[in-house]
């Protein structure tokens, strides 16, 4: 078995050219172990392959683990705010991620960001800003001569990001969006970076969308990032999401769109802010029948309950 | 990926023969196109005529397209399709690449 392959096929093709019986047994003796041989081999190769397919299914498994210990834990701590997330990566791990952080007693900050692509490489680069943001707090917060500290605005924390994830650090861009609520008087300062705009249902069911901003993180650009300000009254629910699921296809080519999820959240605007999401993620795999997204979905809705000092 | 290209004037013309420039051929497209800028090409006009779609890699590309030319404005864009022209208007990136409808336009601009 140890000649060369080319030359043993050849030696069968003669002998099986050959019209004599006592050379066809032979030859079938000869192709008989041939088979046996590649059988073994290829039952060889096929569990190697099902291992390594194991072990990788394991380590996304853990990946996907660590990044949802990086999205919100509990509810803020605050009674002012209530908070509900979804997030569906489409590879167990996702190029998404969001959080929201409390800075000192009065203010939380929002954010939600979207790194081009999807799978390891997007979910790595979420992980970075992920760690970026929680040990730099000081980022977020800026001395003032009060002790009391405040939030940093919006224009400057994502100018930082922007400075510490240019595109050729990881090949990858994102989008992100970047808001403080003081959780006492409701005013809500914001900005983005190329993000869909974050839809505002107040409470009378009027729909505002955060549009200010600037482009994308990672082209380092000079163009500032501009800021916007809403004022949240009692019962408005602000919603922040990644273009997964406006660009969520069904299989005869629709997309979800926009109308629609909009239409979905403000049917749901006066359930909490849970049942929102809930129904609304529920319509959406109802639309797709169940079918798998190609894009990482994410939501995140803030209920701002009252301006109670 | 084929890239037709042409001069109009010293202004080269660069038309990417895809109808997507997505991560299959991101790659291929961004070296072509590098190629061209090494050349020592000042201004280029990339005509987007034939693109219909263009995904996040195809962003990308563009993203490091503009930082690898020489200047800002040394690389434009023309003729964009509309899912295009959306991604652009919806990531803000109109903000950092001059867009124009017609490659007439972007000459026509370029030249001043």
């Amino acid at each position: 078995m140890g000649a060369h392959p080319d030359v043993t096929i050849r030696l069968l093709e003669y002998m099986a050219a050959e019209n004599d019986s006592e050379g066809r047994n032979s030859l079938l003796k000869e192709l008989i172990q041939k088979y046996a041989l590649a059988e073994r081999k290829l039952a060889e190769l096929n569990n190697n392959l099902m291992e390594k397919q194991r072990q990788l299914d394991e380590d996304l498994q853990a990946a996907a683990k660590i990044q949802a210990a990086l999205l919100p834990q509990h509810q803020p701590l605050t009674s002012n705010a209530k908070i509900a997330w979804k997030f569906y990566p489409c590879d167990r791990i996702g190029g998404d991620i969001f959080n929201v952080v409390a800075l000192g007693d009065d203010y939380i900050a929002i954010y939600m960001l979207d790194v081009s692509g999807h799978g390891v490489p997007a979910a790595m680069v979420t992980v970075s800003v992920s760690q970026f943001l929680q040990q730099n707090s000081a980022l977020l917060t800026r001395k003032s001569a009060n002790p009391l500290q405040i939030p940093a605005p919006p224009q400057q924390v994502l100018s930082a990001i922007d400075d510490e994830f240019p595109i050729e650090r990881f090949n990858k861009f994102f989008t992100m969006v970047y808001m403080v609520l003081n959780i006492h008087t409701g005013q809500l300062i914001y900005s983005s970076a190329g993000h869909p705009h974050p839809i505002l249902i107040r409470a009378e069911g009027q729909v505002e969308f955060l549009d200010k901003g600037g482009t994308i993180i990672g082209v380092g650009n000079s163009i500032p990032f501009e800021e916007g300000e809403k004022q949240l009254c009692p019962g408005d629910k602000l919603i922040c999401f990644t273009d997964g699921i406006v660009e969520y296809m069904n299989q005869n080519g629709d997309y979800y769109g926009e109308e629609r999820f909009f239409a979905r959240l403000l049917m749901f605007r006066d359930r909490p802010v849970d049942d929102m999401l809930e129904e609304t993620i529920r319509d959406v795999m109802e639309f797709g029948d169940q079918q798998k997204a190609n894009d990482d979905i994410s939501l995140l809705a803030i209920e701002f309950i009252s301006s109670a000092p | 990926m084929q890239l037709k290209d042409k001069m109009v004037g010293d202004i080269l013309v660069l038309c990417p023969i895809s109808s997507s420039i997505d991560a299959s051929v991101s790659i291929l497209f961004k070296g072509q196109i590098v190629d061209w800028i090494q050349k020592g090409y000042q201004r280029i006009v990339l005509d987007l005529s034939e693109v219909e779609f263009m995904d996040s890699s195809g962003l990308g590309v563009v993203i490091s397209l503009t930082k690898t030319a020489s200047r800002k404005d040394s690389l434009v864009l023309c003729n964009l399709h509309k899912a295009v022209r959306t991604l652009f208007r919806i990531t803000r990136f109109d903000l950092v690449i001059s867009i124009y409808d017609s490659l007439d336009d972007a000459c026509r601009n370029m030249n001043h």
